[in-house]
């Protein structure tokens, strides 16, 4: 936006990040619940659409390298609609998941560290952080998530790699015993987060190598498939299908189970400390595009005087969206998915289209 | 302006702090509760729950800490550092919400070890009380769970050589019990899994007294047991301390108690399931020398003419297969050990006679896997996973009819048996002393 | 109105200088009434800073009249007790008068004696100087045949000869020439130079800075001999005027890095600069953050490494630090030692120190939250342990913390200022006889006291005093935020101080590099210290004009090894 530039290193970072930090956070349990054993291979399922998404978005990087998913919306579709129904839909999106994400935190935390402590204390404490890497731009996000993004990926590594004496991978055994169907049904709460790599459509014009994107985006997605499944093998590995479904909270039961050296336990909480750190950055990137296409959509030049009001408006809605968990669960279960979906690949793909058939490109940034 | 908002974000960030700290607790207003026990209870109120809280002022290390040294406790014996409760309540959460009214202190149960389950409430069932571990964030669930015999409350009121908190001595026990391997050492997510399986039965070790004496003896300084919430057991301090010991199973019919498993039994299940990793074979070797008689594990003549076996460690595979549409199991064992104890006459440790001690061992380890087999069957618990096996091999017949036909195939299972028992070592002495000194006589 | 006062002035001026012959008596009151003339306006100007402006901009010109000047300079002096005036004549033949004006103690009396004083009397004496001494030449002759002294300047303005003479060098009149003569006679006592005092190291050099720029220039240029090392001074501050030097080697450091450093400085308004803290007060990139964006140190061989890398360093006349800049996060967890010991202690030292420094600031805070939020997450004996501990200590946790901390810094305060003799007693044994005496008084429990204590070690082992201070500071905030939201404040905290970091510059450069963003052809320096042989490349953000620094393939081995 203003000539800041992220190069592909830390574009890929953050996008596992983004993917990665609620993926795996209560996620596995709702699949698990429905796909049973071969849950893993929804996983895979769920990442092969989000790479689709991925191929959508390297499709638009290489016709339109110097615009957004938004400008390259503006040239195929017009300005009208693009500023009358993209922009605020797309708006309307990334904003309720940043929410939604801030909700997420702030539920796992209440749920199982500090149970007295209001929700909203968490969400506003971790706004606040929000907000000011948004101040200080793409840039500054994308810098915080190479140190995020290390712990983020070592904290769970080292819990894997403690619990790998319990695993029993027979559990997984025998695969597809129910055909296709579990596994469909185990995609479909994933792929809705798979898919959210679309955010690179969004800051195409701010990569240093636009044309990387496709790359970037594999990589991603790639990466959070990876995580995800290390993530399902171990818990119905360490603990039975059965229950793996009926956890609230999965990763952090499989945090419990740690035991090193008969004395070193109840690591969650570090566990915990680090997702604060994830999801920061999370609900840092979908703030940040969702900004961005206000700013754009109303042809302003500045985000930043935005950040402090639309601020309080995420607290608001974090708190508002939902009454209870039972009413996120459901939500990620079923309204998620197609939402997700929607706006992730059919509307990108349906922009594209437009643009190929009127055989626009963009100038080479 | 942006000094106003500033100043603004610093005062909400204050208030935050000040007001804040919705869940401070300070650590010394905690109880920590080391072990549970929960028992059925006559009337309304109908689960009986002990918990057993860490005295942390007896157990400061450098004496008592603060203030002069030395607190009670008779003979050189640590004073015994915990207090015990028991409270009776409609549900488990309800019991441990009473203790609101009398404890000092706030139970907590994050470094609680295990949960010691009740006789009667194993047979009555023990479904409803497990939410409760499972649903509260406290609790881990990696915690031992153990079924006493008798009631919980009794067993918890005991107290223990050498350990001043019993759920650190239950602890090292069951660490201990890990290698001997005379019962199962079960984790409360895995007793969960098992429950939840639809074929599998869960198994959990017993906890008792080791001796009737012992339990009298305990029983008659424990100061009211009355059922309706008074806390129990004064006075324990000046017991004598007593000893607690784990062996054996107990065998659970979905969350029914089944039956019990001796010590050698449980063995053997756990030769099936693979998890023995530690433990002893006495077999007897017949006196007249070379016959290879079989040996008999657990019986021996006064110590005479017994080959003891270290086992250092033992894999199993479980396969299953179907003869003419019905399972067949085979269960293949391979165990790796070494001569720790000889008292034959003679000197049989050669290297000729190796093969024939390893067969002595192998139909050891056999014959207590048949007698857990049979046990098994006969209360119609699949506590091997035998289920889980032919599902895995056979997923279609499985759901076709076999599933749900196995109550009634489990008990008639043809289960075949192949050991191969290896003696890798033996100890620091190559030929018995008992066969030494008696040549030295003859002479 | 102050044109025409302006133009009034200037008149007076031309008239003094076409040298019309008037009386000494209307020369002195010309004179004098010039200096009233400017001594009216630096009266009636609004502020220092316009006094130094004026002061700036008017000209005082050296009069040809040697009366006329030396009254001048007396008057703006004020009569001075150091203040040192010596007329004699020289020349034998034609007598010329003159007068060597300087300062004592400023000024070097043997350079005086022997290369000012004795030539010139030695010329008077001479029935030589063939070379046509008169009245008219004299002023050339001496400055190019007589005088023995080292550095000559010319100028015109008093002001000039004053600076000079306040700086050391002496200032010669002639009679008759309306300009004098600076020879460079600066001999003031500065301390010898000595072991750095902050930054004592076991192997490596040992000199320091010490307060005076000209030996500070000399000793790094004795380090980089190159015909490119520039120095390049200005004058800051206008009561101190305050020499500060900037020092790179040109075609290695980048052009915009000097001369925004450059810039920088010269926007400086300010009466004293007494430090070259000061400066970095001035210059730097983000004033109130907590972290220092400027690197300070006494050893020139620091200061010579880091202009080898592209760096650009400020020397300030009468501070024994230089500063270097552009500086990022990961330079104040260096020390020399990893230098020049070997690349492995390196590696270790490192470790120690990042730990050390991440300790430093979180371990009170983690300790606040795990006993007093987070208790499943310490091992069950030292829960009891710690529980046992604090039966009967009034505060809660967070209390103890914050009192225990605070003490300590007290104590460590009081520690700089008590003489040596007694001051090494109370920092070890009072800690402890404190602690201990709290402890048993019931005021705070035993685990505390290690949780200070090692807080306090491990503050002290980041080299960089600068650094170290940020880290003491945000202590407190960090154990405020774990006392109300345990492990989700320490962590929320630290991702603020993240942010912050990552979002500061330092003179361009990002405060995290090569970090974030990462840069892992920068990181051979970063956390391990890749042996010299293969440190062949500059570090990118300055040395890009001249990446390459040494070659390739130069790792050792015996004899038939080598590449």
């Amino acid at each position: 936006m203003q000539g800041e530039k992220i190069n592909g290193r830390q574009a890929f970072l953050l996008l596992s990040t983004t993917i990665v930090a609620t993926l795996i956070l209560f996620i596995p349990s709702l699949a698990v619940a429905q796909g049973d054993r071969d849950t893993w291979l929804g996983t895979l399922l769920a990442a092969t659409v989000g790479l689709v998404v991925v191929g959508v978005v390297a499709l638009l990087a290489a016709r339109f390298p110097d615009r957004n998913l938004f400008g390259v919306s503006e040239k195929a579709l017009g300005r009208i609609i693009t500023r009358g129904l993209v922009a605020p839909l797309y708006f309307l999106f990334f904003f309720y998941i940043a929410a939604a994400v801030l909700r997420e935190l702030g539920d796992v935390l209440t749920a199982s560290l500090m149970p007295e402590t209001p929700l909203l204390a968490f969400v506003f404490m971790t706004s606040i952080l929000v907000a000011l890497a948004v101040l200080g731009g793409l840039e500054v996000v994308a810098r915080l998530n190479e140190i995020v993004f290390l712990i983020l990926v070592t904290a769970p590594a080292f819990i894997l790699l403690l619990l790998l004496k319990e695993v029993q991978f027979e559990n997984l055994l025998p695969a597809l015993a129910g055909g296709f169907t579990p596994v469909i049904r185990a995609a479909v709460p994933q792929v809705g987060f798979f898919g959210e790599v679309v955010v690179l459509a969004f800051i195409i014009p701010q990569l240093e190598k636009p044309r990387q994107a496709g790359a970037i985006g594999a990589g991603a997605v790639a990466f959070s498939a990876l995580m995800m499944v290390a993530t399902i093998v171990w818990l119905v590995g360490i603990f039975g299908v059965q229950q793996v479904g009926a956890f609230l909270l999965p990763t952090l039961t499989l945090g419990r189970q740690v035991l090193v050296a008969g004395f070193l336990t109840g690591l969650d909480p570090l566990v915990v400390a680090v997702w604060v750190a994830g999801v920061t950055v999370k609900a840092s990137v979908f703030f940040y595009v969702a900004l961005l296409v206000v700013v754009q959509g109303f042809g302003l030049r500045e985000y930043r005087p935005l950040v402090f009001p639309a601020t309080l408006l995420l607290v608001a809605l974090s708190i508002l969206q939902f009454a209870s968990t039972f009413e996120f669960s459901e939500f990620v279960l079923k309204t998620f998915p197609f939402w997700g979906l929607t706006m992730e690949l059919v509307l990108p793909v349906v922009i594209l289209l437009v643009a190929v058939l009127r055989g626009q490109r963009g100038e080479e940034g | 302006m942006k000094k106003y908002l500033a100043l603004g974000l610093v005062a909400l960030l204050l208030v935050v702090n000040t007001a804040g700290c919705w869940n401070r607790r300070e650590i010394e207003t905690l109880g920590f509760v080391s072990l549970i026990g929960i028992d059925r209870s006559q009337g309304e109120e109908a689960y009986r729950v002990t918990f057993q809280i860490a005295k942390p002022a007896q157990l400061a290390p450098g004496g008592a800490g603060i203030g002069a040294g030395g607190a009670g406790g008779g003979a050189g014996e640590a004073p015994f550092a915990a207090w015990t409760m028991s409270i009776s309540g409609k549900t488990v959460f309800d019991a441990v919400e009473k203790t609101r009214e009398f404890s000092p202190r706030r139970v907590f149960f994050s470094h609680t070890r295990a949960v010691i389950i009740g006789e009667d409430l194993a047979r009555e069932g023990i479904g409803p009380v497990l939410d409760f571990i499972s649903r509260e964030p406290e609790l881990r669930r990696t915690i031992w769970v153990l079924v006493a015999k008798g009631s919980a409350s009794e067993v918890l009121t005991a107290r223990m050589h050498l350990e001043r908190l019993p759920g650190e001595g239950i602890s090292s026990i069951m660490d201990q019990v890990q290698r001997a391997c005379t019962a199962p050492v079960v984790r409360f997510s895995d007793f969960l899994q098992c429950l939840i399986s639809p074929t599998t039965q869960a198994i959990a070790p017993v906890i008792d007294f080791k001796s009737e004496w012992e339990r009298e003896g305990r029983v008659g300084a424990d100061g009211g047991t009355g059922g309706t919430g008074s806390p129990g057991s004064g006075g324990q301090d000046s017991q004598p301390p007593v000893d607690v010991r784990v062996t054996g199973a107990a065998a659970f019919r979905g969350d029914r108690l089944a039956g019990w498993f001796s010590p050698h039994e449980a063995r053997g299940i756990l030769w099936v399931q693979g998890k023995v990793r530690g433990g002893v074979l006495t077999t007897s070797f017949p006196a007249a020398g070379v016959q290879a008689g079989g040996g008999q594990s657990g019986d021996s003549a006064a110590g005479q003419n017994t080959i003891t076996f270290r086992i250092i460690r033992a894999r199993s595979q479980v396969k299953a297969e179907l003869e003419k549409g019905k399972p067949v199991i085979t269960v293949r064992v391979d165990e790796e050990g070494c001569i720790c104890e000889v008292t034959t006459s003679e000197n049989v440790v050669t290297f000729d006679l190796i093969p024939r001690l390893e067969k002595l061992k192998a139909r050891a380890i056999e014959n207590e896997m048949r007698r857990a087999i049979d046990k098994a069957q006969r209360l119609g618990v699949d506590v091997f996973g035998f289920g889980e096996a032919v599902f895995r091999a056979f997923p279609r017949e499985w759901e076709k009819g076999l599933k749900k036909d196995w109550p009634r195939l489990f008990p008639k299972l043809e289960v075949k048996l192949a050991v191969d028992a290896k003696i890798r070592r033996t100890g620091m002495q190559a030929v018995p002393v008992p066969s030494q000194i008696m040549k030295e006589k003859v002479r | 109105m102050s044109w025409l006062r302006d133009l009034m002035v200037r008149m007076k001026y031309e008239g003094v200088r076409q040298g019309k012959t008037r009386t000494a008596r209307e020369v002195y009151r010309d004179a004098g009434e010039l200096q009233g003339e400017i001594e009216d306006w630096v009266r009636t100007a609004e502020n220092e800073r316009e006094k130094d402006l004026l002061w700036r901009l008017h000209q005082i010109p050296v009069l040809k009249n040697l009366g006329a000047n030396l009254t001048a300079i007396k008057n703006l002096l004020g009569n001075s007790g150091d203040l040192d005036i010596r007329t004699f004549v020289v020349g034998a033949r034609n007598p010329v008068r003159c007068a060597l004006v300087f300062v004592e103690g400023m000024s070097d009396k043997h350079v005086i004696r022997e290369s000012i004083l004795k030539p010139l009397m030695h010329l008077g004496r001479q029935e030589e100087p063939s070379r046509g001494f008169s009245s008219a030449t004299a002023f050339e002759v001496i400055r190019d045949f007589s005088l023995s002294a080292g550095d000559v300047e010319e100028v015109r303005d008093i002001r000039e000869v004053l600076n000079s003479v306040l700086s050391g060098d002496s200032a010669l009149f002639v009679e008759g020439e309306p300009r004098a003569m600076i020879v460079a006679s600066k001999g003031f006592k500065h301390r010898s130079i000595t072991e750095p005092d902050t930054e004592t190291i076991i192997r490596g050099p040992r000199e320091a800075f010490v307060e005076a720029i000209r030996v500070n220039t000399s000793l790094t240029r004795r380090r980089l001999k190159t015909h490119n090392l520039r120095v390049d001074e200005i004058k800051v501050g206008y009561l101190s005027e305050t020499k500060v030097a900037v020092l790179y080697v040109k075609g290695l450091a980048q052009e915009d890095l000097v001369r925004e450093v450059k810039d920088r400085l010269g926007r400086i308004q300010t009466d004293t600069i007494l430090d070259s803290g000061y400066l970095e007060d001035y210059i730097e990139d983000h004033p109130f953050s907590p972290f220092p964006q400027v690197q300070n140190t006494e050893r020139p061989d620091k200061v010579a490494a880091a202009l080898a890398e592209g760096r650009v360093a400020i020397l300030a006349d009468g501070s024994p630090f230089a500063l270097i800049v552009p500086t990022t996060f990961h330079m104040f967890l260096q020390a020399p030692e990893d230098y020049y010991e070997r690349p492995h202690i390196a590696v270790l030292l490192r470790s120690i120190r990042w730990f050390s420094l991440v300790l430093a600031l979180v371990f009170p805070s983690f300790y606040v939250a795990a006993t007093t939020f987070h208790q499943e997450m310490i091992p069950t004996s030292l829960a009891l342990s710690i529980a046992a501990g604090r039966q009967g200590v009034p505060f809660p946790a967070v209390v103890e913390a914050l009192t225990m901390e605070v003490l300590f810094e007290i104590l460590r305060e009081a520690g700089v200022r008590l003489p040596r003799m007694i001051g090494n007693a109370i920092s070890i044994v009072g800690a402890l006889v404190l602690g201990q005496a709290a402890v048993a008084a019931g005021i705070v429990s035993p685990i505390m006291v290690i949780v200070v204590g090692v807080t306090a070690i491990a503050s002290f082992v980041v080299p960089a005093f600068s650094a170290a201070i940020s880290v003491r500071i945000l202590r407190f905030p960090m154990m405020v935020f774990a006392a109300s939201l345990g492990l989700y404040g320490v962590m929320w905290f630290s991702l603020l101080i993240m942010i912050h970091l990552v979002s500061m510059r330092s003179f361009g450069v990002a405060y995290l590099s090569p970090m974030a963003p990462l840069q892992v052809g920068n990181l051979k320096d970063f956390y391990v210290r890749v042996p010299w042989w293969a440190m062949y490349t500059r570090p990118k953000p300055f040395g890009r004009r001249d990446p390459k620094r040494a070659e390739l393939r130069q790792k050792p081995g015996p004899p038939t090894e080598r590449p």
